[in-house]
């Protein structure tokens, strides 16, 4: 447990890629235990243990066992911006005696659904007054749903690299497996010959990223195409051996919520197509929204099917009759793609079309005419692109629209989680419905060091009252920010 | 017998300032940091170990009038004494005794013995003056030893893997501190020329630091790989750290034990390791003054303040400079030096 927390207490404290991949496969070369190690990489891609206690009864015990006043606690709170922190840091003790594994805890906070309050309370007293602070906070915030962490999944791929030698291409394929830490043997995880669930498993996503205005510059038609980038699911058709499954690229399977895909079972041959599942109706997509709200539904009446259907824009093929293409140029995939297109001809299926551009400026042109079409900007591919895992920025880009604007009042101002608690850096912002000011955003980031401090400062000087850790402002600053 | 005032904490009968931050006459000195010993006061009077650095930083022309720990004198029918306050070499609390009626002021200090500071005394008061720079239940330190030997490892493990450690560290208590308890068997340890000043001075007082003057010589010809340098934490960052090749920098500091904090210092390797009291520390040095008024000072002092009332203390706040963003019981940081 402690060799976990301590690499978690690290990656938390850097935001170099190199350091966090050393620190990563430092742990897995020196974790010999594997069920930790394979719990370890489930944890950092975001998979969590079942059994959550809510924090208030955690903030409640605490102030039972350190004997503290809540309004201590809760400033000391205000300090970390972090119960599960709050908490390790209060109650850690000496005495560390525990030899129990991470996978051990894990178990036990799994039993936690069923068991009695007693019983979870001991749980949760053994572990304050057995494990070393970094630990105790690992233990808290996995007991209340709250184990989080930023890593990119590259950088989790290649620190799996880095220790077990492996091909980045195939390790990034199989973390995206179905897999679960409970079910699987580290050997399992990355063993690659034995592929029998292979037929439903995505490619690495093709990264995109934000174009910057001087490299703009550098597109010509040439060398590059231009598609609109649209405002939806993107995920991969992956059709093998006729059988069909659909991914996001948050690794869900979402084949169940999509009955009109059916059809390409059988007939259209193998293939799996990356694209952007929108809801079309007339001519362009609609709100996005929509259709993550049918998608999140249970069942689907016949209405909603009609109301939001489901249409799948197709961007690249990157497998076809069983053989991996990622490899060939974008151009390549693309004139394959059409012609598969050709074959399906379908309605559901649509072929993401190519821009005609001549220069740069009717590339801008094009992205400012994007909402008219549907789209919320372009994507820029070079036409020699392959779709690897790794990172190739240079060869995909999005354009994305200018936000639009909103005047809204600030509302609420919160100290920093992350800058400490000089500074108010969390927004609440609201929105005038005749005379009630309705709240509509929280914003966290947007704005820069230098305005952080003045908006502190502005607040700090206009404060008109103050209760307890609150205090209150009367109006008068304008600010711009985007979100 | 004293009074807060905007110049500091004024004896009244004795007419003379404690650690005061506006010019004054006769300044009583509770240790060398730059926070507590300001310069341009007429007169000082503080511990005898602390003179040497006091003059350093202070200048060599300043008058300075110095005494042992425990040793009683009278200024103006006040009897005055310093007694050690653990928190650095030389640092004392001066308790005051006038009519009967004892008074007693912190400084800055620490319970546990670190090895080279003289080790802090309880002193039986009616009135205490405390800091509380860590005046919140989530700061607990863990023993020195146990910190020590988490500093030692990560060296050990850089050393082998040819990386140079970096220390950040106050110039006058941490750098001495961490030199005095260190494994010196893993390596060299160089330090900052800010540090070695001291270093010097310390040195003639009788303190045995190891000599790892860095000179610019040194820094353009020696190979650092394995060694452990100790700096300033304004020398970390600069151009100067970077002559020492692959190196890993550590911050050691009571604030490391946050985590906004470590993220906002940008200290990937935080070790808690402070020269001020923990909460348990505070709460144990109220305890044995026997005092029954409390003020608090130098940190989170409405929060400490109101806490020892709900314990049935009669506390209050000292206004200080140092807690100027205090109006909703939030300070700003302050230096764990």
């Amino acid at each position: 447990m402690k060799t976990f927390s301590e690499m978690i207490r690290l990656l938390e404290g850097t935001s170099d890629s190199i350091q966090k991949i050393n620190l990563i496969s430092g742990y897995l070369t020196s974790e010999k235990n594997d069920k930790d190690r394979v719990w370890a990489i489930g944890l950092l891609l975001g998979i969590r243990p079942t059994g959550i206690i809510p924090v208030k009864k955690m903030r409640q015990w605490c102030i039972g066992h350190v004997g503290i006043p809540i309004w201590l606690y809760d400033f000391s709170h205000q300090i970390t911006g972090d119960h599960a922190e709050t908490i390790g840091l209060m109650v850690a003790s000496e005495v560390q005696n525990n030899n129990l594994y991470l996978h051990n805890w894990i178990e036990k906070i799994q039993q936690v659904q069923k068991a009695q309050d007693d019983q979870i309370r001991e749980l949760v007293m053994h572990a304050w007054s057995s494990l070393e602070n970094d630990s105790v906070y690992i233990f808290n915030k996995l007991i209340t749903g709250q184990f989080r962490i930023k890593i990119s999944k590259n950088i989790i791929v290649e620190a799996v690299c880095k220790t077990t030698g492996q091909d980045i291409n195939a390790v990034s394929y199989h973390l995206m497996k179905d897999w679960h830490p409970d079910q699987i043997y580290w050997q399992q995880l990355f063993n690659f010959e034995n592929s029998e669930s292979r037929i439903s498993n995505p490619y690495p996503f093709s990264k995109i990223y934000a174009i910057h205005s001087e490299e703009v510059e550098t597109i010509t038609p040439e060398q590059w195409v231009a598609l609109w980038l649209w405002d939806g699911i993107r995920c991969q058709l992956i059709v093998r051996k006729g059988e069909i499954h659909i991914r996001t690229m948050g690794e869900e399977l979402i084949t169940n919520k999509l009955p009109e895909f059916g059809f390409l079972q059988g007939g259209y041959g193998d293939f799996v197509i990356e694209g952007v599942m929108v809801s079309w109706i007339g001519d362009k997509p609609i709100d996005s929204e929509k259709l993550l709200a049918r998608m999140s539904r249970k069942y689907i009446t016949k209405k909603v099917f009609q109301s939001i259907p489901a249409v799948f824009i197709a961007e690249d093929l990157l497998e076809e009759e069983m053989a991996d293409i990622r490899f060939e140029s974008y151009e390549e995939r693309r004139s394959r793609l059409k012609n598969l297109m050709a074959r399906i001809n379908n309605p559901n299926v649509l072929l993401s079309p190519l821009i005609e551009f001549n220069d740069r400026f009717a590339l801008a042109y094009h992205r400012n005419k994007a909402r008219e079409t549907g789209a919320i900007g372009l994507i820029l591919k070079k036409k020699t692109a392959k779709q690897r895992a790794d990172i190739v920025p240079e060869e995909i880009w999005e354009w994305k629209n200018e936000p639009y604007t909103i005047d809204a009042v600030l509302i609420y101002a919160h100290r920093s989680l992350i800058r400490g608690n000089h500074f108010f850096s969390d927004f609440t912002f609201a929105l005038w419905d005749g005379d009630n000011l309705i709240p509509v955003a929280k914003a966290f980031s947007g704005l820069g060091d230098d305005e952080i401090i003045e908006i502190s400062a502005w607040i700090k000087s206009h404060k008109i009252e103050s209760f307890g850790p609150c205090g209150e402002c009367p109006s008068g600053l304008s600010i711009r920010t985007f979100i | 017998m004293v009074r807060f005032t905007d110049k500091g904490i004024y004896c009244i009968p004795g007419d003379f300032y404690i650690d005061p931050w506006r010019r004054v006459d006769k300044a009583v000195i509770t240790h060398a940091h730059s926070d507590h010993a300001r310069s341009g006061h007429s007169q000082y009077i503080t511990v005898k170990e602390s003179i040497p650095i006091m003059k350093f930083r202070l200048g060599s022309f300043i008058k300075v009038c110095g005494y042992s720990y425990g040793e009683s004198f009278t200024i103006r029918g006040v009897k005055v004494s310093f007694h050690p306050a653990g928190h650095i070499i030389g640092s004392a609390q001066v308790r005051l005794e006038y009519k009967g009626e004892i008074w007693v002021v912190s400084g800055d200090y620490k319970l546990e013995n670190d090895g080279i500071s003289e080790p802090f005394e309880p002193v039986k008061c009616h009135t205490f003056i405390t800091e509380s720079t860590f005046g919140l239940p989530i700061f607990r330190w863990q023993p020195q030893q146990n910190v020590i030997s988490d500093i030692n490892q990560w060296w050990k493990s850089n050393a082998e893997n040819g990386i140079v450690s970096v220390i950040a560290a106050y110039s006058l208590g941490k750098a001495q501190r961490l030199l005095y308890n260190l494994d010196l068997s893993i390596g060299q340890i160089y330090t900052h020329a800010a540090i070695e000043n001291i270093h010097n001075i310390l040195r003639l007082q009788g303190y045995k630091l190891v000599e790892g003057h860095i000179s610019e010589n040194k820094l353009k010809t020696q190979n650092f790989t394995g060694s452990l340098v100790l700096a300033p934490p304004a020398a970390i960052g600069s151009a100067w750290t970077e002559k020492f090749g692959i190196f890993e920098e550590a911050t050691v500091s009571g604030w490391m034990a946050v985590k906004s904090i470590r993220k906002k210092r940008n200290a990937t390797r935080g070790f808690v390791l402070s020269d001020h009291a923990d909460w348990e520390g505070l709460n144990s040095a109220i305890q044995f003054t026997g005092a029954d008024k409390i003020y608090v000072t130098h940190g989170y002092s409405e929060i400490y303040a109101k806490f020892l009332r709900e314990e049935r203390y009669d506390a209050d706040v000292v206004k200080t400079e140092f807690s100027g963003d205090d109006e909703s019981g939030l300070i700003s940081e302050r230096m764990d030096e």
